[in-house]
């Protein structure tokens, strides 16, 4: 069976799984073998015609970059433009603080029951009462005595 | 690396030194011109000093700085649009691209590498060889024949699938044949 040059083409680079690469190897005919050689001597040519002509020049990058380098660090901020980022960061701190403030201000608590301040009974006796619930609220109650008018004329 | 981040100066230019020649190599064989190759050279280490908070690491630190390289390269080639490149079709499935079974020749060339170190003019018509593939398919070769990447860190470095680094070094690697088919006649007249 024919191997195709895709198969041919990763064997040679190395990408196929080595059973596969092994067990391929075994298969190859005269002619898969005669392109495998050509592959290699493609390869080796392209390698050393690059490699050979680009070693021959100078090469010194880091005197070059060196002073751009220095002058081109990241992230560094000129000064007026730093204070300038600074003072503005400063007030929109306060700002915000104002804000929230504002929205958040401390209030007095309202109170949970009305307190009776004033209790005006005309010819009734009344009794007032806190009664505490399981709950641990309170309930209050006016207990009104009603009296006849004979008997608030006794008193 | 990571005293790199930290701004150590001593360490980028420790980095600079043990990668230079690789990136002066891949910008050389891409651009063909040594001038050219310095500046993109220069560049990338720029580049990559500007850029070395948002390195991930999920790819390997050449890879990367191939990345930077290629990229540079090929927005420079677009830019300048010169030269005459083959552009092949990348859409075709790299197993349809023809009759996958004698795509590829089987015939060596006939010209040794010996020669080929040791002759400038030689080395000149392969690299114009090179020159006469588009910078994608050239990028691809160069990645692998002479940088020795594997599929999986030229597609990274080309931010690519690796599909179509297979089928771009597919390409690459015929019409290179084809090329050098006419040089191999000619060395052969020249040795004989």
């Amino acid at each position: 069976m024919a191997t195709t040059d895709d198969k041919l083409s990763r064997l040679f680079d190395g990408e196929l799984p080595l059973g596969e690469a092994e067990s391929l190897r075994r298969e190859l005919g005269e002619t898969e073998r005669a392109k495998l050689a050509a592959l290699s001597a493609l390869s080796q040519t392209v390698r050393d015609a690059v490699r050979t002509e680009a070693d021959g020049y100078d090469l010194d990058v880091w005197s070059a970059i060196e002073d751009r380098i220095e002058a081109d660090v990241p992230n560094v901020v000129p000064l007026r433009r730093k204070i300038f980022l600074r003072t503005t960061a400063a007030f929109s701190a306060l700002a915000l603080a104002a804000a929230m403030v504002l929205v958040f201000r401390p209030t007095a608590p309202r109170p949970s029951n009305c307190e009776i301040l004033e209790l005006e009974v005309v010819g009734s006796g009344a009794t007032v009462m806190k009664v505490p619930d399981e709950h641990g609220n309170e309930t209050t109650l006016i207990w009104f005595d009603h009296q006849e008018d004979d008997e608030w004329e006794s008193l | 690396m990571e005293r790199c981040r930290r701004g150590d100066k001593q360490a980028f230019r420790s980095f600079v030194e043990r990668y230079q020649r690789r990136v002066f190599s891949l910008a050389f064989g891409l651009l063909k011109d040594a001038d050219e190759a310095r500046d993109i050279c220069q560049e990338a280490f720029l580049k990559a000093h500007r850029n070395l908070g948002t390195f991930q690491g999920a790819s390997s630190l050449y890879t990367w700085l191939y990345r930077i390289t290629v990229n540079l390269c090929i927005d420079r080639k677009r830019r300048v649009g010169r030269g005459s490149e083959v552009e092949l079709d990348e859409r075709l499935p790299h197993d349809r691209a023809g009759n996958p079974a004698d795509v590829l020749s089987a015939e060596r060339p006939s010209f040794n590498p010996l020669r080929v170190a040791q002759s400038s003019e030689l080395r000149g018509r392969i690299l114009a060889a090179l020159s006469e593939l588009s910078v994608e398919h050239r990028s691809v070769l160069i990645l692998r024949e002479v940088e020795g990447l594997s599929y999986k860190e030229i597609a990274d470095s080309m931010d690519c699938p690796e599909g179509t680094v297979m089928s771009r070094l597919f390409h690459a690697r015929k019409r290179m044949q084809e090329l050098l088919a006419d040089f191999a006649d000619d060395a052969t007249q020249e040795g004989a």
